[in-house]
């Protein structure tokens, strides 16, 4: 009953607002009126006890005010009423409102759109059943050089068969194949998988089945599951897809099954699955990897503690395999390495993205700070107005409750602003170069990514609302007492703080970006070896039935090249095995004859090439000869070797005539030539020792072309394709790029983590500047009559100037020394992300505070030019 | 404006409002008189307090309201206890007077 009777009340307050109000008149009226009586009953004259009456009342005003608190529902109408001001005092100040708006929507925009790239690529779950307990299994032997050395058939079959913490586990290779039939032929990505793949994962197909036990073995692997993407462009999702065949490296191949829309794994470009041929026996190569489901309640090191056992049994069952380089009683240090999928998937990103993360926070304070500094000077003008409202009876906390709900009003504005913006941004980054980062498609402004930015901007607008509702109800209060208050230095000091405050922050940033900058650009004038300019790569890959014997593969790369030299516009031409910076890895052990193998092995990078090959690279020939076209399948085995090796084992780098065996089969191969060094993996390894032997000798049926162009290579590329369909009409040339473009690529998400850092750094730089600006401004304005007068008693303008400019440099410096001790400490954050550049470099720690100091003094210019130009006159009569 | 009535502890006030209207519906200024003649000239409830919180415990469902007459045949804004609020006056006073009695054993101990 009384729960129903409040309701009744709360409507009749919320919506009946007038008779209530009416009400609250009239029982005043008669209370005034009755006290008024009693008065003259007492013998007063009317006048008298009127007056009487009203001093004893107090204000009605207030005790209405008083009334009204304690109605329910007052909150909530307070809470609109406060709004629709708010909204009136924005309304009446646009400038200043759009410039706190937008401040504000740059702010909370850049970390929206930084949060939707955290949130999509590493707090959002892997999009796989139960996520957390997938890993990734490979194994290891450091002392060898294999950091992560893949499985082998045996090892993988050993492991699938022996483990207990291991739920399900599956194997994985990626590779390419021609597809030749309908339509042009064309290279596709292909995951050759153990039955099991798609049950670790936990996926159903879209359509048909995934794979069956036993599918994975020698002859009974001729089917396929297709990609979402691969079924609608090449079949334009032809509900009947299933049963078809696809003809995949000259071989026809059933399609089974489709996958679901978005899955692609473990590479985003792979279209089609099929099974491996496994065969248990085979104890090399090693070019399997493995994703398990942990069994539940395992955690990866115990998964790892269980399998490295196994693998020790599986060593000690087979002695005579790599596994046993090192002998197991002589503390090998085989194991394997199980890695949560997540962390393989995107560890490499989460280092740059808190990074990101951290800046964009920064950027935001320093918008905050900004924002705080424009109410605070507003505060000010505001003070008459506060204690109107003060006398009024507004109570204290509901002058500071109306002060911060108009923050909170600018920092919601600033928030869907800065949603717009993310938005935008996220879109702009679909449009640049991001392979090579993970998950990135994920990457979206969703509701999760609004429910952050919503409470961001409430929390945004608590912190700058804070400090100025305080100093605004505070100055009000004292005012209402007091003739005209005025808020001189507290409010100065306070402004100061944070303009220093600000500046320490940008100091961090530039400071940040500025190590990276220089990184990067460390990074890409390093020596490579070769020369990447004009230089076309591309690559065919002849179908292994057609070309089955080696001479049929040697025979079409001679004519290959012979007909490719002869084309205009080329100047060189090779082909090989390996393109540099595009992953093509191809490391193995090798024997230097006469030198004991054992013992820590050294990895070298096996290539072959064909004559010609160094000269289209670029790569210099140091000693003796490059390879002839006599260096036949038939003639001697011959070799040549990088600077690199050569220099570690012979102390004058002489290795012609030396040999060297890489295949284990004790085929010796002499050493005809020393080239330069070249760097295969990326800009910051180190170089590695290279062997390079003649493609007539080691064939291969997956060629690189590299061409070096006279002009533009894109009329090149079409004499190019056509020379190869001349030769084979079904093989098709893909992968078609310059060199410069390859490399750009592996620097992608480095580039793209440098634009956005420089950006937030000016974008900090710049709000700081502007903050500086205001407080100065701020200053000679609350100085102007004491310069007017100093002006009129005959001080030099140049005097004031000077003053100004010292003021502001005062804030700079205490600003530079806090970011100093902000920035030591990001700068060790950020080591690993350096490339040749110390997290304290010199020059970036005395590049950035002249610049922020050049920034500083433009910025106060302005101000300090103004002072020293006040009209005396004009500042004493505004007293 | 006798001393100390200035701070009067809220739940005090809501009581003596309540014991007041105990023994009959009045309007505000009379409630006010009647507590100063009770309490003996203690309490001299002002309208800033009074007023606040005869609408609370009107609201709270304590307290009803009509207009009526007043003496003087002024229109005036009679309170009257709900039956809530008679019950609330009987545990809030047997609240008090162990409270009281406690507070004056202590003092008395201590003194």
């Amino acid at each position: 009953m009384p729960l129903l009777s409040r309701i009744r009340k709360l409507a009749s307050n919320l919506f009946h607002k007038n008779r209530v109000e009416r009400a609250l008149d009239d029982e005043m009226r008669a209370h005034l009126a009755m006290l008024v009586d009693e008065k003259i009953a007492t013998g007063l004259s009317p006048e008298q006890a009127r007056r009487s009456a009203l001093i004893e009342f107090g204000g009605i005003d207030q005790v209405k005010e008083q009334v009204r608190d304690v109605r329910i529902g007052t909150r909530i109408e307070q809470v609109w009423l406060d709004v629709r001001y708010a909204a009136r005092m924005l309304r009446k100040n646009p400038g200043f409102t759009a410039i706190v708006v937008i401040t504000l929507a740059l702010g909370i925009g850049v970390n929206t759109a930084i949060f939707s790239l955290v949130d999509g690529i590493l707090l959002r779950p892997l999009p796989f059943e139960q996520p957390d307990r997938l890993v990734r299994l490979v194994q290891s032997q450091r002392q060898i050089g294999l950091e992560s050395w893949n499985l082998s058939q045996a090892t993988f079959t050993s492991l699938r068969d022996n483990t207990h913490s291991l739920e399900v586990v599956a194997a994985y290779s990626t590779s390419g194949a021609n597809l030749t039939g309908d339509g042009d032929p064309e290279r596709v990505s292909i995951g050759t998988v153990s039955a099991d793949f798609f049950k670790v994962l936990g996926l159903q197909p879209a359509l048909g089945r995934t794979f069956r036990a036993g599918e994975d073995t020698p002859g009974n692997n001729g089917v396929c599951v297709i990609s979402f993407g691969f079924w609608q462009r090449r079949f334009a999702g032809d509900p009947n897809i299933i049963g078809n065949s696809l003809n995949l490296s000259s071989t026809p191949i059933e399609v089974v099954g489709v996958m679901p829309a978005g899955f692609s794994f473990p590479r985003p470009e792979i279209e089609i699955w099929i099974p491996l041929a496994l065969n248990p026996t085979r104890t090399a190569p090693y070019f399997l990897k493995a994703i398990a489901r942990l069994a539940p309640g395992v955690s990866p090191s115990e998964a790892e503690t269980e399998t490295t056992g196994v693998l020790w049994n599986y060593a000690r069952q087979h002695p005579d395999t790599s596994e046993n380089r090192v002998p197991l009683d002589q503390g090998s240090a085989l194991k394997t390495i199980v890695t949560p999928l997540k962390e393989v998937m995107v560890g490499s990103t989460q280092k740059p993205l808190l990074i990101l993360l951290c800046a964009v926070g920064l950027v935001l304070l320093i918008a905050c700070a900004n924002v705080a500094n424009l109410l605070l000077a507003r505060a000010t003008s505001r003070v008459r107005e506060i204690a109107v409202r003060f006398a009024l009876g507004a109570t204290p906390s509901r002058i500071a409750r109306q002060l911060l709900t108009e923050s909170l009003v600018l920092a919601l504005i600033g928030g869907a602003g800065g949603v717009m913006l993310a938005w935008l941004g996220v879109r702009m980054l679909g449009r640049m170069p991001t392979d090579g980062i993970p998950r990135i498609e994920a990457v979206t402004v969703d509701g999760r990514v609004l429910a952050f930015t919503a409470g961001l901007a409430v929390l945004t607008g608590l912190l700058f609302g804070l400090m100025p509702a305080l100093r605004a109800y505070r100055m009000g209060m004292v005012a209402a007492m007091h003739e005209g208050g005025r808020g001189g230095t507290a409010s100065r000091r306070s402004n100061s703080a944070l303009v220093a405050a600000q500046f320490a922050l940008s100091f961090v940033l530039l400071i940040g970006a500025g190590l990276l900058l220089k990184s990067f650009q460390r990074l890409q004038s390093v020596e490579l070896g070769f020369n990447p300019e004009k230089l076309l790569t591309m690559v065919v890959s002849l179908p292994s039935r057609k070309y089955s014997k080696p001479e049929q593969s040697i025979q079409f790369c001679d004519s290959l090249i012979d007909r490719l030299r002869s084309l205009p516009g080329v100047r060189a031409a090779g082909l090989t095995t390996n393109i540099p910076f595009v992953g093509d890895d191809n490391t193995d052990n090798f024997i230097v004859e006469g030198r004991d193998p054992g013992g820590e092995g050294v990895q070298v990078q096996l290539l072959a090439m064909t004559p010609g090959h160094l000269q289209a690279m670029g790569i210099p020939l140091l000693r003796g000869r490059d390879f002839l076209e006599t260096d036949k399948s038939d003639s001697q085995p011959v070799a040549i070797v990088d600077e690199t090796l050569a220099r570690m084992y012979w102390a004058d780098g002489d290795a012609l005539g030396k040999r060297v065996e890489t295949t284990g089969d004790m085929q010796w191969m002499t050493i005809v030539g020393v080239v330069g060094g070249i760097k295969q993996d990326g800009f910051a390894e180190k170089l590695q020792p290279h062997i390079y032997a003649p493609l007539a000798q080691s064939p291969t049926l997956v060629a690189k072309l590299v061409v070096r162009t006279e002009g533009a290579p894109n009329p090149t590329i079409a004499a190019i394709r056509s020379a190869v369909s001349g030769l084979d009409p079904d093989i098709p040339v893909y992968s078609i790029r310059s060199m410069n473009d390859v490399m750009a690529r592996t620097l992608n998400s480095q580039r793209l983590t440098n634009l956005l850092l420089t950006s937030f750094s000016v974008l900090a730089l710049v709000l700081a500047a502007v903050g500086i600006y205001g407080t100065m401004s701020l200053y000679v304005g609350s100085r102007k009559n004491e310069f007017g007068i100093r002006l009129a008693l005959g001080a030099q303008p140049r005097v004031l100037l000077r003053l100004v400019l010292r003021e502001g440099m005062l804030l700079i410096a205490a600003g530079i020394g806090i970011g100093v001790g902000g920035a030591l400490l990001l700068t060790r954050a950020m080591t690993s992300l350096l490339f040749e550049v110390s997290p304290t470099d010199p020059v970036v720690f005395t590049g950035v505070p002249l610049l922020l100091v050049f920034v500083a003094l433009a910025a106060c210019f302005v101000p300090a030019r103004r002072a020293s130009r006040v009209d005396p006159m004009v500042a004493l009569r505004c007293e | 404006m006798s001393g100390g009535t200035d701070d009067l502890l809220q739940g005090t006030l809501d009581l003596l409002i309540l014991k007041t209207l105990g023994l009959g519906p009045n309007h505000g200024l009379g409630i006010a008189r009647r507590i100063n003649q009770i309490t003996k000239g203690t309490f001299h409830p002002k309208p800033g307090s009074l007023f606040p919180a005869l609408h609370r415990l009107e609201e709270k469902g304590w307290l009803a309201s009509e207009w009526g007459e007043s003496e003087n045949r002024r229109k005036a804004k009679y309170y009257k206890l709900t039956r809530t609020g008679r019950r609330h006056l009987e545990t809030e006073t047997a609240n008090w007077e162990r409270i009281a009695s406690a507070i004056f054993l202590a003092l008395d101990a201590t003194s």
